[in-house]
C-alpha cells in the first residue's frame, strides 16, 4: 500500500467519523460510505498481495504466506498428472498400433 | 485472513500511587487485535468497566472483511456502553462510571485505530515517535481551538478531563483512523498513566529495543519508576 493513498484513505475515514459525531451524517449513512472505503482499502490490499507475489523472487504463494517448499509443490504436483495422461496416450498408440500390425499380418 | 505473525508485548501495573489497577487490556497477537481500556468510576466500578471492553472482544471472530470486522468492533463497544450504563444504575446508584478504550486491528500492510478518550496509539519510524490518535479532552480541544500551547497543555489542571469514554454519556462516538504500515515500524498502545510518567524520548528508547517481548515491561516498570500516579499499561507491537 502506497503511502499517498493511505494518507487520503485515512483522512477521509477521520471525515467520515467527525461528520457522524457532528450530526451531519446518519449512523447508517456514515457505516454505508466507512464500508465503501475499507473495501477499497480490502481491495487493494488483495491485489498489492498479488502484485507482491508475481514480483517476487521466491515464487507467486510466498507473500500470501504460504511457505516456498508448498508452493514448489503445489507447481509439481501438475506435471504427473500431465506426464501422466501422455504416457496413457501413448500406451493406447502402441497398443492400437500393436493390433493393426497383428491384423495386417494374418491377413498376408 | 489474517496471515502475518505479529510480535508484541503487553504489561500493565497499579502504578507507584494507587492500590487498585483500573486498567486492563487484550492481546489476540495471532489474529492482530489489542485492546487497551483505561477504566474509572472507583470502587471497582473502572475496573468492572474496562474488563467489559477486553471481554466483548475475546472472542470476536476476526476471519471477515475488513469492514465486516470494525462494524463488529465498534457494535462490541457501542453493546459495552449500554451494558456499562446499566451496571452503574443496578449496582452503583447511577454514579458515573466508564473507560477509554484504544483498539487497534492490524491486516497485511493496513490497520485500523478505534477509540474514545485519551488512552493513545503511537508509531515510531525510522525513531520519529507520533501519536495516531487523538486525545478526547478538555485540554486537547483548547489546544486544537488554539486557547493554549503545547506547553500550556502539559500539566494543565484539567489534563484528565475527557470528553469521550466508553459508558459515561448519552450517546457514544468512537474515532477511528487508517493506519499504513513498513517493515520496521513499532505501535504502541498505552493508558495515560504511561504518558504521564516518561516523556516521548524515554517511550521513543525503549520502543526501539530489539527484544520486543520485553518492551512492555521496560516501560510500565520505567513509568512506575518515575512516580507514575495513575494505573499504568502498554502493548507493543512490532511490524
Amino acid at each position: 500500500m502506497t503511502n499517498g493513498v493511505t494518507d487520503q484513505q485515512a483522512e477521509e475515514l477521520r471525515l467520515l467519523a467527525r461528520y457522524y459525531c457532528d450530526g451531519e451524517l446518519t449512523k447508517s449513512e456514515y457505516r454505508r460510505r466507512r464500508r465503501q472505503l475499507l473495501d477499497q482499502v480490502d481491495s487493494l490490499m488483495a491485489a498489492e498481495t498479488v502484485s507482491g507475489a508475481a514480483n517476487s523472487p521466491k515464487g507467486p504463494s510466498s507473500a500470501a504466506g504460504i511457505p516456498a517448499s508448498e508452493s514448489a509443490n503445489s507447481l509439481h504436483r501438475a506435471w504427473p498428472l500431465n506426464n501422466w495422461i501422455s504416457y496413457l496416450m501413448t500406451m493406447v498408440s502402441v497398443a492400437v498400433l500393436g493390433v493393426i500390425v497383428a491384423l495386417l499380418s494374418q491377413s498376408f | 485472513m489474517n496471515v502475518k505473525a505479529w510480535n508484541s508485548s503487553a504489561a500493565s501495573h497499579c502504578g507507584a500511587v494507587r492500590k487498585i489497577n483500573e486498567d486492563a487490556f487484550l492481546s489476540r497477537a495471532d489474529e492482530g487485535l489489542w485492546v487497551v481500556a483505561d477504566g474509572m468510576g472507583g470502587h471497582e466500578a473502572g475496573e468492572v468497566a474496562s474488563e467489559m471492553i477486553t471481554a466483548s472482544m475475546g472472542e470476536m471472530d476476526l476471519d471477515r472483511p475488513l469492514a465486516d470486522v470494525v462494524d463488529e468492533l465498534e457494535d462490541a463497544l457501542l453493546k459495552v456502553h449500554k451494558n456499562i450504563q446499566n451496571y452503574s444504575r443496578s449496582h452503583c446508584d447511577g454514579r458515573t462510571m466508564g473507560s477509554t478504550v484504544v483498539v487497534l486491528y492490524l491486516r497485511g500492510n493496513a490497520g485500523v485505530c478505534l477509540w474514545a478518550g485519551d488512552s493513545r496509539l503511537y508509531r515510531l519510524r525510522n525513531r520519529c515517535l507520533s501519536q495516531l490518535s487523538e486525545d478526547h479532552s478538555q485540554v486537547n480541544e483548547m489546544l486544537v481551538r488554539g486557547m493554549i500551547t503545547p506547553e500550556e497543555a502539559i500539566n494543565h489542571p484539567a489534563s484528565n478531563v475527557i470528553t469521550r469514554a466508553v459508558g459515561a454519556s448519552d450517546t457514544l462516538y468512537l474515532d477511528i483512523n487508517l493506519i499504513n504500515l513498513q517493515d520496521g515500524d513499532r505501535l504502541l498502545l498505552c493508558s495515560d498513566g504511561l504518558y504521564g510518567a516518561l516523556s516521548e524520548d524515554r517511550i521513543s528508547a525503549m520502543l526501539a529495543e530489539d527484544d520486543v517481548p520485553r518492551i512492555a515491561d521496560l516501560l510500565v516498570g520505567q513509568a512506575v519508576q518515575a512516580g507514575a500516579r495513575d494505573n499504568v499499561t502498554a502493548v507493543a507491537v512490532k511490524v
